[in-house]
Order: C-alpha cells, then structure tokens, then sequence
C-alpha cells in the first residue's frame, strides 16, 4: 500500500511544483568591509569565492529543504583583513508558496582570535502571485545582518536593515543554467560592508524565468 | 589584479592602507624635509617621573583587588620614580644630548595643591623655573595641566564623576597659566581622556576601579569638557607671548588614537571595529569639530550635549600614537568583541602590535579637522634598547610621508625621555630613551641606542645636540 502511495506520489501529473527545486551555483565576487570617520572611510577589500547549494526532497520527505553555502574571502593587499573561511548549514521545508530554513554559519579565520564565529541563520520566502518576498537574517554567509528582498521574475529588490540594499538579477543561458548577480551594501552606524559576487547557477529550474529563487 | 583592486577601492572612496614596513629608513635624509620650526623633543608626565608624591594614584598603588591581586602589576609603588622632581638639571641636559628643542611635561596639581585652600608657590616657582631653563637652552616647553593623576582632596569629591571637578580644574589651570604664562606658549590642557575612562570606568584596573558603560561615558565627557574651560581660563590668564610669535597661548589636548582594524571581512567585525573606533578615536574630535559630546551608551546613556567654548578651544590636536589593535566579534564576550595582535606580528614589550603606517594614517584623518597636530606620544616599552632605534626611525618617517602629503604637523615629541612608572604595569615596560637604574639612589641615566636615531634626526632639523 505504501509503495503504491510513493508511485502515485511521483508519477502525479497533478503533484503541485514546490516553490523552490534543486540548484548548485559557484561563483566570484568582490567585497569590501570599513568604516568612515570625519568625513573620510578606511576599508579592506577582499576577493570571494562561493560555491553553494540546495537540495529540495520532492518525492521521498517532500518538502524538506537543506541548503549550504561555503565562501572563503582572500584579501589581496596584506597587513589588513585576514583570509576567511564561512559556511552556512541550513534546513527546514519548502512548501508550494513559501520556504523557511534555518541553521548556522560559522567564519573561521586562522588568524584571528576567536578563530570561530558562529552565528544563527534564517532565510523564509513566501510567494504570492507573481511577487516573492524573502526576509533573512545573517544571509549571505552572515554578510546582510537583516534584509527583506521583492522578487518578481529575475529580479529582486531589497531593504538591507539598517540602512542598506540588496540586488539580485538572473539571466538565463540555458535550459538548466543561468548567471546570477547579486550585490548588497549597507551602513550600520559608521561601519560599511558592500559585496557584489557573480555565480553560475543549475539546476532543473535554474534557466527558467523567475525559476528558482 | 592589484591594480583593479586599488581601482576599485579609489572609486569606493576607500583610503587604502599604505606600506611601510620593511622600507629601509634613509637616517641620513630623515627629517630633512619637515618644516622649519618643527619640534623634536621628548615627553614625561610628573607622576611617572618625579618621584615622591601624594595623590589618587599613589592610594591606588598601595591598595589591591578585591582577588588579593595588587593594583600594580608587578606590586611596585611609583615611590621615588626617576627622582626627576629634583633632578630636572641632569634631564634637562639629556634633551641638550639629544638635541631636542621641545620637552613636553605634566604639573602635578597635587603638589601645587595638596588642599583645597593650600597653593605652595614655591612649587609653582619651580615649576616656573624649570620653564625658563628649557627656554634658555632652546628647547619648546609644553606643560600638560592634567595628565592622570588628582590631589586625594578632588577623588574624595568624586574626581571625574563630579561637575565640581570641573570647577576646581578651572580655577587651577588659570591660576597655574598666570603662573607659567611668560614662559610657556603651549599648553596641554587634558592628556589622553578617553584612556583615562576606559581604564579607570571601564576596565576598572586605574583609579578608582569602577566598571561602568554610563560612568565611562560620562567621565570621558567631563574630561573633554574640562579641556573647554581649562582652555578659556588659560587663554584669559596667559597674555604674555614666550616665543614671540605672536600668540601668546596655544591650548590642545592630547588624544590618544589606535588603529582598529577588523580581524576579517566578516560584517560583524567590521561593524565592532567601526564602533569601537568611533568611540575611542572620533569622540574627542567630534567634540572639536562640533563643540558638541556625543555619547551613546544603548540603554543607559544617550548624551548630546553643547558644551560652552568648546567649540573653537583647540588651537591644535595633540596626538599620541602606539599601536594598532585588530578587532574581533566574539559573542562569547560581554563586550562583544576582543581585541588582539596577531601571531607573527612584530611586538613591543607589551605585546602592542608595533604599526608606523598607524601614525600616517591617523594623521591624514586628523588632517582633515584642520587644526595644526603635534604628535604629543609615541613611544615603545623595549626592555633591551634594540627595537626603539628602528621603531623612531619609522615612525618619523611615516609622520614625514604625511607632512609632505600636506598634513599640518608641527612637532613629534617621543614618549619618553627616561624610562619611568608606567602606571598599572609598573616599572617592567621601560619606555625611555635613556635607561633609569631604578635599583639605584642615584637613579643613574644611560644613553639607549636610540639617543643617537634621534640625534641624527636632530641634526637633519638643523638642531646642535650637545656632545
């Protein structure tokens, strides 16, 4: 009885799609962390590498989502910043309209002291209609403190808390493959963090339109 | 791939670290390029080096931690010290040996004042003394009226924490500036406020113990604020022009600033570091700039207040410079943050990161405030001798690399002439440009390896160290 529910389960033309699917993407980017002082500002900057993914279980545990992410950050000029590792670990469920996960990042630096930084993570997406809004806390590896981002088709638009902003954009290259950018930036009292990174994504969803955030 | 990075941060607007380390210092050459008129000299404060007195610090000394630890490190009282209350002939003829025009040195108000009712002009005379001597010889006096230490009568009123400080120092420092006046042009009013409330108020290891966010907070404000009315009372008691160029006082402060630089690119570290600094670095002078203090201390604090003739009381920002910290995010930590030096860095001989670019950097900043710096410290706690030569060779150089980017910077006094009582750590860290036998009654002076960087730096000035 049971293995005839999971057949039906999958074979189910009806079986609504879930808001989100399977997706790997790796990617380059920029970033810059500083802060300002009487008019003027000292930063590092920093190279980023991210490879990421998630896994959505769509037949077997339906629903179930796992995401993780892994950067490291290699700053070019020495005597500042040091070189980091972070990696975020999330889980949690994905439904036909929204997707909640939650989990950890850790930065683990070599140099510094503590090594470890740890931090909570949470990332929740709810569709309606052709908008989606996603709110995240210690997104991006930890990099966005607090963001609450509009999506519609390939472009989301976000509010970056304190005093910042977020910009996703996607452009489909193939069935399975696209590009996507994203760039956030915010001030919280005098510091400033900014990061633009550029990844290719696939997946089954990933070069459809609006696809697979 | 650098070159797009140093692109990329000049259109951020980002001022990019500059590097200095390693850079072979030409000793031939230094100096050479300073202003004329520039002051090369040497800095003291009366608690570390005059031995023998009697105030808050010196009740401090002899007391201890509520764990039996004592309140100075190495359970030494500042006692005798170098003795230099009654040896200022033979520290006046080290300036002479270093060729030194400038010496940068602290009243102790508890010997003008040891009561309230009680000024001992004989102290005052010597003190006056001790200013023509220097001006005899050529060499800049620069008096610093508070540099730490109070008479026990203001602690027992609530020092720092009460507005009747404020009152007391007025009338002190006008009364000293009348005194002083016709010798002295430059003046020191507060040395280093927020260091003096984070040590004492915060961190609770300086007089008078406490830990206190709110406290801290305030008393860095009273502190910034007795600058404002030391100031207006020496300008008012000082009329007479000492070095003739036409004014008869100049009044600053010396502010103490650090590098804070985040431990990673994480947005957390950043942000600590950002704030740290904006509280240890940008207060004092975002009190200059406005003549406003603001503080914020999130849920017990939140001060914005105009403080009358702040604005417009310096005539020039003091500077003393060390080190560099790297900041990091720690949860795990009350204040949310630690402050490190990196393996592998090199160290003084209290494990401070030793960061020339650090003194060019803070200069370039300050710059912009538009007063006149004189760098009023710097220093470095070197038991053998062997780092200090290398340690004031570079960072002369980096304060000539931001002269001659255009920064108005005036003088560089070394912290210290002689190695002296450096507070909580007692006599261990050694400071001084000449060695201090401190096992000795004679409290003998000898030559560090770094006499002759300065000499030769003295000489490049156009200055004649005596033989």
């Amino acid at each position: 009885m049971g293995a005839l529910l999971c057949l039906l389960l999958a074979t189910s033309p009806a079986t609504p799609e879930l808001l989100l699917s399977h997706e790997g993407a790796m990617g380059l980017g920029l970033s810059g962390v500083g802060y300002t002082h009487g008019g003027g500002r000292w930063g590092d900057l920093s190279l980023e590498r991210v490879v990421s993914a998630r896994l959505v279980f769509e037949r077997f545990l339906r629903g179930l989502t796992a995401d993780a992410s892994l950067g490291q950050s290699l700053p070019p000029l020495g005597g500042g910043v040091a070189p980091s590792t972070s990696l975020s670990l999330r889980a949690g469920y994905t439904g036909e309209r929204f997707s909640l996960v939650g989990g950890a990042v850790g930065q683990y630096s070599l140099s510094a002291q503590p090594r470890l930084q740890l931090l909570p993570t949470f990332r929740a997406q709810l569709r309606l209609g052709e908008l989606s809004f996603v709110a995240g806390v210690f997104d991006y590896r930890g990099q966005a403190p607090a963001h609450l981002t509009f999506e519609v088709g390939d472009f989301g638009l976000g509010y970056v808390a304190p005093m910042g902003a977020l910009v996703t954009g996607r452009i489909r290259l193939a069935e399975h493959v696209g590009l996507e950018a994203t760039a956030l930036a915010f001030r919280l009292a005098n510091a400033e963090v900014a990061m633009l990174t550029i990844s290719a994504v696939a997946g089954p969803r990933s070069g459809r339109a609006g696809g697979n955030r | 791939m650098r070159r797009l990075f140093l692109l990329w941060a000049a259109c951020l607007g980002c001022e990019l670290r500059p590097q200095l380390a390693g850079r072979e210092v030409d000793l031939s050459e230094l100096g050479k390029r300073l202003r004329p008129g520039f002051l090369l000299g040497a800095a003291t404060s009366s608690h570390q080096v005059e031995g023998n007195n009697s105030n808050d610090w010196t009740d401090w000394e002899e007391t201890s931690f509520e764990d039996g630890r004592p309140h100075i490190e190495d359970g030494s009282r500042s006692g005798l010290a170098t003795d230099s209350y009654s040896r200022f002939e033979e520290d006046l003829q080290l300036l002479r040996r270093l060729g030194a025009n400038a010496y940068r040195f602290s009243i102790e108000w508890s010997r003008l004042q040891p009561e309230e009712n009680l000024w001992r002009e004989e102290v005052a005379n010597r003190y006056l003394q001790w200013a023509i001597e220097l001006r005899q010889a050529g060499i800049e006096p620069m008096v610093t009226v508070h540099h730490f230490t109070l008479p026990k009568w203001v602690a027992a009123r609530g020092g720092w924490e009460s507005d009747g400080t404020l009152e007391h120092f007025e009338r002190f420092a006008s009364r000293l500036a009348g005194r002083l006046g016709s010798e002295v042009d430059l003046w020191c009013t507060v040395n280093e406020p927020n260091v003096q409330a984070v040590q004492g108020y915060l961190l609770g290891i300086w007089p008078p113990g406490k830990q206190s966010n709110r406290d801290t907070a305030l008393v860095m404000a009273r502190l910034i604020e007795a600058h404002a009315r030391a100031a207006k009372a020496i300008r008012a008691a000082d009329r007479q022009d000492a070095d003739h160029d036409g004014k008869p006082a100049m009044v600053g402060l010396a502010h103490h600033a650090r590098i804070f630089q985040p431990a990673t690119g994480s947005a957390l570290d950043a942000s600590v570091a950002a704030l740290t600094d904006d509280f240890f670095n940008e207060t004092v002078v975002r009190a200059a700039r406005t003549g406003r203090i603001q503080l914020s201390v999130p849920g017990q604090l939140d001060l914005d207040k105009e403080v009358p003739g702040l604005l417009g009381s310096f005539d020039y920002l003091g500077l003393n410079y060390y080190t560099r910290d790297h900041v990091r995010a720690d949860l795990s930590d009350p204040s949310f943050s630690h402050q490190y030096v990196p393996e592998g860095r090199p160290r003084n001989g209290l494990g401070w990161d030793i960061y020339p670019e650090g003194l060019y950097l803070l200069l370039r900043r300050f710059a912009r405030e538009g007063l006149p710096i004189y760098v009023t410290e710097n220093g470095i706690a070197d038991n053998g001798g062997e780092q200090r030569p290398t340690y004031l060779a570079e960072h002369l150089f980096a304060l000539e690399r931001a002269a001659s980017e255009g920064v108005d910077v005036r003088g560089y006094f070394h912290w210290s002439l002689l190695d002296n009582f450096e507070w909580a750590e007692g006599y261990e860290p050694r400071f001084g440009l000449f060695r201090v036998d401190f096992d000795g009654p004679e409290r003998t002076r000898t030559e560090t390896q770094a006499v002759d960087t300065f000499r030769q730096v003295a000489r490049n000035l156009g200055l004649s160290p005596a033989p």
